[in-house]
């Protein structure tokens, strides 16, 4: 019963994660190149990489830093990006190791971000003098490009131009202020120098296509139902015209007539 | 209907004129800031706005570093951070371009030890430009050149050990050790 018991022993987690390494190319670097290793962790469910165990951008050696690393978790496993770069100032086409990184899982277990060689030439001849006229010019200073705030600009006095044009249009303001399809507008502004009640007949008449009388009115709202709020008081006003016309009231009141006709027009152009 | 049509037309007119407003500011500050730009080019200097465009930042370092200022021109660098890389690799280079140049006039005048210093300080202002920008290929001439005159050397060896017999030679360096010169 002895091998039961053996058998029965809680196993330890022995399940080493598959660890895939897309390494840079092995030839063909200078010196300042970025080095860009791609791993990837196959991770058995349920376990992760403890993050604190991921290795820390750094200078890794006096001629290589690890400049960044990414961490992207996907179902199968996690895909890490290392950016190595190379400090080496080679003499002769030289073979530099990078070492091998562990990391430690969640279960406890410790894996091995494999490590890669790759050869730095020099970027320079051997025999190449280092003196003052060696080096490299100073870098050029830089202008702004001043063209897309100046296409800013004109797009939006552009537009600023056309709202301004539409909104003095809507309103007949301006160059549009004796357009024909404000016609209480026009009445409104022409009574507020001659308070004339014929003015906004005209304006109704206009408005309504043909002439206008008190009973047409429920025609006219029907076909313009925005004036509806005004209805009583245009009723008001042709009993008032009606009542001037044939002589049983003389004066009638001008004052609201002129009230009218702002009201009217006031909605004409969207106001109210 | 009418009524809709006015808002939308007030609205418009309002977001038109806030633009106008923006890109109007947009263009005057380019204007300034090339003008400081231009002024620093043509070697009068000029202090940029603090809320200049960071090619201003870099003309004025550039600006500065050749004219061997570089306690100003590193105190500048970090507005420089959050700038397009190349601004911050080609400020870093112009100011180790300016530690080779006083470091060659201290080999001419046969200091070597401040020579010494000069390049080790250039060396990490290249490193610098090239952590911004990897490809910046005059960087990577000029760290190559500074790191034949003044060589790097593996750090476990360079610190740890107390016997100065045991510290390693330096090796592979180009500093000339003899004065030139007619005999």
């Amino acid at each position: 019963m002895k091998w039961l018991a053996l058998a029965l022993l809680p196993l330890p987690a022995l399940a080493q994660p598959v660890v895939t390494a897309d390494n840079p190319h092995g030839y063909g670097w200078w010196l300042g190149d970025e080095l860009v290793q791609r791993v990837t962790i196959a991770l058995p469910p349920g376990v992760t990489v403890d993050p604190a165990s991921l290795p820390r951008p750094r200078a890794v050696d006096y001629w290589l830093d690890l400049r960044a690393v990414e961490a992207e978790q996907a179902d199968t496993g996690l895909h890490l990006t290392l950016r190595w770069q190379n400090f080496y100032s080679a003499l002769e086409p030289s073979w530099r190791e990078v070492p091998a990184q562990p990391i430690r899982l969640s279960d406890g277990t410790v894996a091995e971000l494999p490590g890669f060689g790759f050869v730095t030439s020099p970027l320079r001849p051997l025999t190449a003098p280092s003196t003052a006229d060696q080096l490299q010019p100073d870098p050029r200073f830089r202008l702004i490009d001043p063209m897309p705030a100046r296409a800013g600009l004109g797009l939006s006095l552009a537009a600023l131009i056309l709202s301004g044009l539409g909104l003095a249009w809507h309103q007949a303001w301006g160059p549009f202020r004796a357009r024909p399809a404000r016609p209480f507008t026009r009445a409104a502004r022409a009574m507020a120098r001659l308070p004339d009640r014929r003015l906004l007949h005209r304006a109704l008449d206009a408005a309504f296509g043909r002439v206008l009388i008190g009973a047409d009115l429920p025609q006219f709202l029907a076909a313009r139902p925005e004036f509806r709020p005004l209805a009583d008081r245009l009723a008001a006003f042709f009993a008032a015209s009606d009542a001037a016309f044939f002589g049983q009231h003389a004066h009638p009141d001008t004052a609201e007539a002129q009230a009218l006709a702002r009201d009217l027009a006031r909605i004409e152009r969207g106001r109210r | 209907m009418r009524r809709l049509a006015f808002m939308a037309l007030l609205l418009c007119l309002a977001a038109s004129l806030a633009a106008t407003a923006w890109f109007g500011r947009a263009v005057w500050q380019d204007a300034r800031d090339n003008a400081a730009i231009r002024d620093l080019a043509a070697g009068r200097d000029a202090i940029p706005a603090a809320s200049a465009d960071p090619r201003a930042t870099h003309a004025r370092i550039l600006f500065l570093a050749w004219r061997d200022r570089l306690p100003e021109a590193q105190d500048r660098l970090p507005l420089l951070v959050g700038a397009p890389p190349e601004l911050l690799s080609e400020a870093s280079y112009a100011i180790g371009n300016a530690r080779m140049r006083a470091g060659f006039q201290q080999i001419e005048a046969g200091n070597f030890e401040n020579a010494e210093t000069e390049i080790s300080l250039a060396k990490t202002a290249y490193r610098d430009a090239l952590r911004a920008v990897p490809g910046f290929r005059d960087g990577k001439v000029n760290l190559d050149l500074a790191m034949r005159l003044v060589r790097d050397l593996p750090r476990p060896l360079a610190d740890g050990e107390s016997d100065p017999l045991a510290q390693p030679r330096r090796l592979w360096t180009d500093l000339p050790g003899l004065p030139r010169g007619a005999p």
